[in-house]
């Protein structure tokens, strides 16, 4: 420590000034936004610093250690904790060396300043920091990262535990071992091609130097030797030929690699390329790209067997042999052989000098791709495709490889979901969500379980509706969100239930009761388990959510909070009734006729009145209601309504109660009962006109 | 995204379209001076068809000075320059060009304030004998002496333009070439052998590509036309990069989209690395099952790429999706045909502008270089994309820099240099064809006119084998 403080001396108080405006210009940017007047005073004061230091020196070199900085090796800062963790920080991005060099700008160092704060995610998906830079022209400011050594994993179909197939060991024929080859003069014998193919192909070295060409370079030669060599052996011996060019395979293979290389590369599979050109029907330009050029450009590897240059020997033998090229002559520009031009070239000139409106404006949709988010949306369809295609029957490769490659797929699915999540990038959430609930077979359902449970967090759904509470309803970032949250429909319900019974804002409860009335329609079980909380506000919210749901299967709940003691969850049972509809609905709705509260009672029976298609056994509890009801200005409300439905609802039963209203008794209030025998004549004349044409005419 | 946008640097960089919208602006105006001046031979001053010209040609000047300074216009080499855009000129207007060459004019530029009396004046004026400036002091004492103040003439310029320029700090554009591809066989050797690979090396090899295409893109689209056989494994990858920067740049995308491009490249075939080497080295012709295998590649690839960090995942789409040509066409068949990325469209374009001129020249099939494009534009309408097929044709021109051409004066040029007439780049004239070192000929431009007619015009190619020309020598 005593030294560091000694070292540190040695540093100039500019040196420092620089770094602790550095420093402090780093810690601004990522702690406030852009118009805060800390934010743009640092990197003024950082931007001043610097470019006072570097008009006396042409660069700040800085190097990044764990939690302190070094100025040319020497310690700087290492007491300031306050320091510590940003520098880590950077450490952990794998800043290694920053230069500032004579020049810097002001706006390069925002850009640096800016690219710092990024996420160690954010950072990898441009590649560095260095790439950030250097995109955005930062040219005075030099970033050397920590070596980021990507394992690009491919196993080959060999790795994967094929192995080629093994030559077996074959012996020349005792009677062809003494047999020669001669190439002009020399002589070289056949015996040697199989008991030392590495001599056998020296010799043909040797041989090539001496008698080469005056234009000739020693691999034309060798080559031209080769196919000497294996046309004599397919004259001469052709019952052992399969052995001898098998020798000559492998005195092929055991020369230097830039011979070998050559011969094979250059010229075997060169003669078998144009071979393969000369027999297509169609020019080979006509296909684009070939299937030949494919073949071409995939030839990565020099891992030759014997079998196939044997092959390559054998069929370059059966071809004419190449001469050596021929004296050269020079030429004169009007003896140049000239091909003319296409006659249309003119018109193809012309047509391309102008672009239409309508190519303008393609080519200026264009300059909007290849951004950060394009590549991401671009990246997460591809990554879906890929899945299925991945999982391909007719796929070549073990099952276990295609597992493993198809759980690879799904990691990066989920990487790139939270990082979408993150952005609240809902559209691209949802396609990602509904790869996961792809139809898959056995064997790879359990790695889509596993990402499913992964994304289904409670803290995620959370997240997601507070992200669709400042969003715009209807808008398609809240549709969108919306989208996500239905693929998970019980995990979203579950969790709505438990934030309605939580929450204490009104308007926010609101907010939760819309959206978990919508995505809870088919969670009705679940939902219908939580009646019997305590909280009855909360039991109101679930009878609503319920009766919104529309579905047949809530009424046998709501029927178990019929009776409930509060009287709000009663209203909301009878609202629920009234929504969901139906004879079932219909039958629970008249019950509440009896309820305690005469507003629930008249809400229940002018309800009724509105339904549709119902069955005259519905109107049972009411009739029941009206026999015995006595005459009485608080309950002429009631009764009318009760008299008015079962004009709708009604049967011959209704009839005969209501027969009793047609007939006004003297010692009862002629008003009231003008109003109830008016209003039972109507409904009394509504019932036999239904029961007339035999309940044909709608309710 | 906006026309024009400021770097780092403040620098205004223009979208494509605003380039063109530009010139397309320059070469009305251009129009217009033109037919000012030759209304100015045929009326005198006072008369209205000359004055409306006049008129005519202030208003277009002003509409450009809406953004500008003042407007500049330069003769170079038989050309037309709008600052720094190339503009079509018409044959009619060329009379003008020569007018102007004729008296050392190798500048125009007008600034606010212009009138159509001062256009009038001018016309006038540059419609006199050469003699008559000469005794009367230069144009600039002329122009002094009519008061004509917004129109301000340059000397002609006088270009030396060499062809293959080095790129700063002295390295060729072979250099960069060649460490590229060491880059890349380093990076297939490593996937080979499950070894690690710098994807960080990866991106410094990019973006140096970016920066030498961006200062000197002639000399790489000639590279790419010098096919290394015994290298092409590796030197393919590098093309197709080269071929995509280069129409990136040419389309104004901006640095980053451009360094995607040139990654895309590079990776678009990383695939094969995981095909089987028994079919890839087969010594016959394949199955059909073995074709499959090999279809499988673009699939290989994106699986490759989709988990690698510090790599652009556009090149991870670009490989699945580059041999995808709509749908029931190419490979891989996805349900609902394939949405293909305008990224993969253009490695599809370079990909397929490679194997055709790989072809011509490894099959030794007698074909002229132009016919890659005439392949090109046949299968633009269900393969490629008409409007990138457009854009690359004008980028890498009818005769690609490199093309050997003859002309009909006899001589014998190669193309250096594309110009906004694809059937008239510059050419650098050859005299020897007896395989000796490189000559340093006329760098002219075929644009260049003499009363009114072109000087040379291109009748046909030539092979540079049979020339016994290393064309090489001549790009780096």
């Amino acid at each position: 420590m005593q030294n560091d403080a000694n070292q540190e001396e040695l540093l100039t108080p500019e040196v420092q000034d620089v770094m602790r405006n550095f420093v402090a210009a780093i810690r601004a940017v990522k702690l406030y936004p852009e118009n805060n007047p800390i934010y743009s005073q640092s990197i003024k004061k950082s931007f001043e610093a610097l470019d006072h230091f570097l008009k006396t020196t042409p660069e700040y070199h800085l190097e990044v250690q764990n939690t302190y900085f070094t100025y040319h090796q020497i310690p700087i800062g290492r007491e300031a904790q306050l320091d510590k963790a940003l520098i880590q920080d950077l450490f952990a991005k794998g800043v290694r060396e920053i230069i500032f060099k004579d020049g810097v700008t002001e706006e390069q160092l925002i850009i640096l300043y800016r690219a710092f704060a990024l996420s160690p995610d954010e950072i990898a998906m441009k590649s560095g920091i260095s790439s950030i830079l250097w995109e955005n022209g930062s040219t005075h400011i030099k970033i050397t990262e920590s070596g980021l050594d990507e394992i690009i994993t491919t196993k080959t179909a060999r790795s994967e535990g094929t192995t080629p197939a093994k030559t077996p060991t074959r012996t020349l024929d005792p009677s062809v071992g003494k047999k020669e080859i001669v190439f002009g003069g020399r002589t070289l014998v056949l015996n040697d091609l199989m008991d030392n193919p590495v001599g056998f192909g020296a010799s043909m070295l040797a041989l090539a130097t001496q008698t080469r060409g005056e234009h000739e370079s020693i691999e034309d030669r060798l080559y031209a030797l080769y196919q000497e060599g294996g046309r004599k052996i397919r004259e001469e011996d052709p019952d052992q030929s399969d052995i001898l060019f098998e020798g000559l395979a492998k005195s092929v293979l055991s020369l230097e690699p830039p011979y070998s290389e050559k011969i094979v590369a250059g010229k075997l599979y060169r003669e078998l390329d144009e071979e393969s050109v000369s027999e297509q029907k169609d020019t080979p330009e006509e296909h684009v790209p070939n299937e030949l050029h494919e073949i071409l450009t995939g030839r990565f590897s020099n891992a030759w067997t014997v079998p196939q240059v044997q092959e390559l020997l054998k069929q370059s033998s059966a071809r004419k042999i190449v001469s050596p090229p021929p004296p050269f002559h020079p030429s004169t520009s009007a003896t140049l052989a000239v091909i003319p031009l296409h006659p249309h070239l003119a018109d193809i000139a012309r047509d391309m000098a102008e672009y239409t409106l309508e190519e303008m404006e393609a080519l200026k949709k264009m300059s909007t791709l290849g951004t950060e988010s394009d590549i991401i949306e671009a990246s997460v369809r591809t990554l879906v495709l890929l899945l299925l295609l991945v999982k391909d029957p007719h796929r070549l490769g073990s099952e276990e490889k295609k597992i493993e490659l198809f759980s690879r797929v799904v990691r990066q699915l989920e990487d790139m979901l939270s990082y979408l999540l993150m952005k609240k990038n809902y559209q691209l959430a949802v396609l990602i969500g509904q790869a996961f609930r792809m139809p898959a077979d056995p064997v790879f359902k359990p790695r889509m379980m596993e990402a499913i449970r992964k994304t289904v967090s409670r803290s995620g759904i959370i997240a997601t509706l507070g992200d669709m509470r400042h969003f715009i309803k209807g808008s398609s970032d809240y549709n969108a969100a919306y989208a996500y949250l239905s693929l998970m429909e019980r995990e979203v319900t579950r969790a709505l239930l438990e934030l309605l019974a939580e929450e204490k804002d009104r308007v926010t409860r609101q907010f939760y009761l819309e959206i978990a009335k919508e995505i809870g329609k088919n969670q009705i079980k679940l939902i219908g388990e939580r009646l019997s909380d305590e909280r009855w506000y909360f039991v109101r919210n679930i009878v609503s959510i319920l009766g919104e749901s529309k579905d047949d299967q809530a009424i046998a709940f709501l029927n178990k909070v019929a009776r409930h003691n509060n009287f709000r969850i009663r209203q909301e049972v009878v609202k629920g009734l009234i929504s969901i509809g139906g004879n079932k609905a219909a039958t629970l709705l008249a019950t509440f006729v009896n309820d305690r509260e005469a507003d629930i009672q008249l809400m229940s029976i002018r309800g009724l009145a509105e339904f549709r298609g119902i069955g005259s056994e519905v109107a049972k509890p009411l009739v029941e209601f009206l026999t015995g009801r006595p005459l009485k200005k608080n309950n002429q409300e009631l009764t009318l309504e009760v008299i008015r439905v079962l004009g709708k609802i009604g049967g011959a039963d209704a009839g005969t109660v209501l027969q009793g209203y047609t007939r006004v008794k003297w010692w009862r209030s002629r008003t009231l009962q003008m109003e109830l025998r008016s209003a039972a004549l109507r409904a009394l004349e509504k019932i036999k006109r239904r029961e007339s044409d035999g309940g044909r005419a709608t309710r | 995204m906006a026309d024009e946008r400021r770097d780092s640097q403040g620098k205004v960089k223009q979208s494509f379209f605003a380039k063109q919208q530009l010139i397309s602006a320059a070469k009305t105006t251009f129009q217009h001076l033109a037919a000012a001046m030759k209304n100015a031979t045929l009326y005198p001053e006072s008369h209205p068809t000359l004055l409306a010209s006049a008129e005519k040609l202030v208003i277009k000047v002003q509409e450009l000075l809406a953004d500008r300074k003042e407007v500049s216009f330069y003769l170079v080499g038989g050309e037309l320059f709008f600052e720094t855009q190339s503009v079509p000129v018409d044959l009619s207007q060329s009379l003008l060009m020569e007018q102007f060459v004729s008296r050392e004019i190798g500048g125009i530029v007008f600034k606010p304030g212009l009138t159509p009396k001062e256009i009038i004046q001018f016309a006038g004026l540059m419609n006199k004998e050469v003699a008559f400036f000469v005794s009367a002091g230069g144009v600039s004492a002329v122009f002094a002496q009519e008061q004509i103040s917004h129109i301000e003439l340059h000397r002609a310029i006088i270009v030396d333009k060499k062809t293959g320029r080095t790129i700063k700090d002295g390295k060729k554009a072979s250099a960069s070439f060649t460490g590229a591809i060491d880059t890349v066989k380093q990076m297939i050797h490593a996937v080979q052998l499950d070894k690690a690979v710098n994807m960080r090396k990866m991106n410094t090899t990019v973006q140096t590509m970016v920066d030498d295409i961006l200062e000197n893109r002639d000399a790489f689209i000639g590279l790419t036309s010098i096919k290394m056989y015994d290298e092409y494994t590796f030197a393919h990858s590098i093309n197709t990069a080269i071929l995509a920067i280069s129409l990136g740049t040419f389309l104004s995308l901006d640095k980053h989209q451009i360094s995607v491009l040139g990654m895309s490249g590079l990776l678009h075939d990383i695939g094969k690395v995981s095909l089987p080497i028994e079919i890839l080295n087969k010594p016959g012709k394949l199955t059909e099952e073995e074709w499959e295998v090999i279809q499988q590649h673009p699939v290989e690839g994106a699986l490759v790429l989709s988990d690698v960090q510090g790599v652009t995942k556009m090149a991870m789409v670009t490989a699945f999706e580059h041999h995808q040509h709509g749908e029931h066409k190419g490979y891989p068949q996805v349900d609902g045909g394939p949405r293909k990325h305008l990224f993969s469209k253009i490695i599809a374009l370079a990909d397929a502008y490679e194997a055709i001129t790989a072809a011509r020249v490894y099959y030794r099939s007698r074909t002229p270089p132009d016919q890659a494009i005439r392949i090109l534009l046949k299968n633009s309408d269900g393969i490629f994309d008409p409007i990138l097929v457009k854009a690359f044709v004008n980028m890498i021109g009818i005769f690609p820099v490199g093309t050997l051409v003859k002309l009909d004066t006899g001589e014998i040029g190669l193309v250096v240099h594309q110009t906004r007439d694809l059937m008239r780049p510059r050419v650098l004239l050859l005299t020897k064809f007896d395989g000796s070192e490189k000559e340093t000929g006329a760098d002219i431009s075929l644009l260049e006119t003499a009363s009114g007619q072109y000087v040379r015009s291109i009748i046909g190619t030539i092979d540079p084998h049979v020339a016994n020309i290393n064309v090489k020598q001549y790009i780096d």
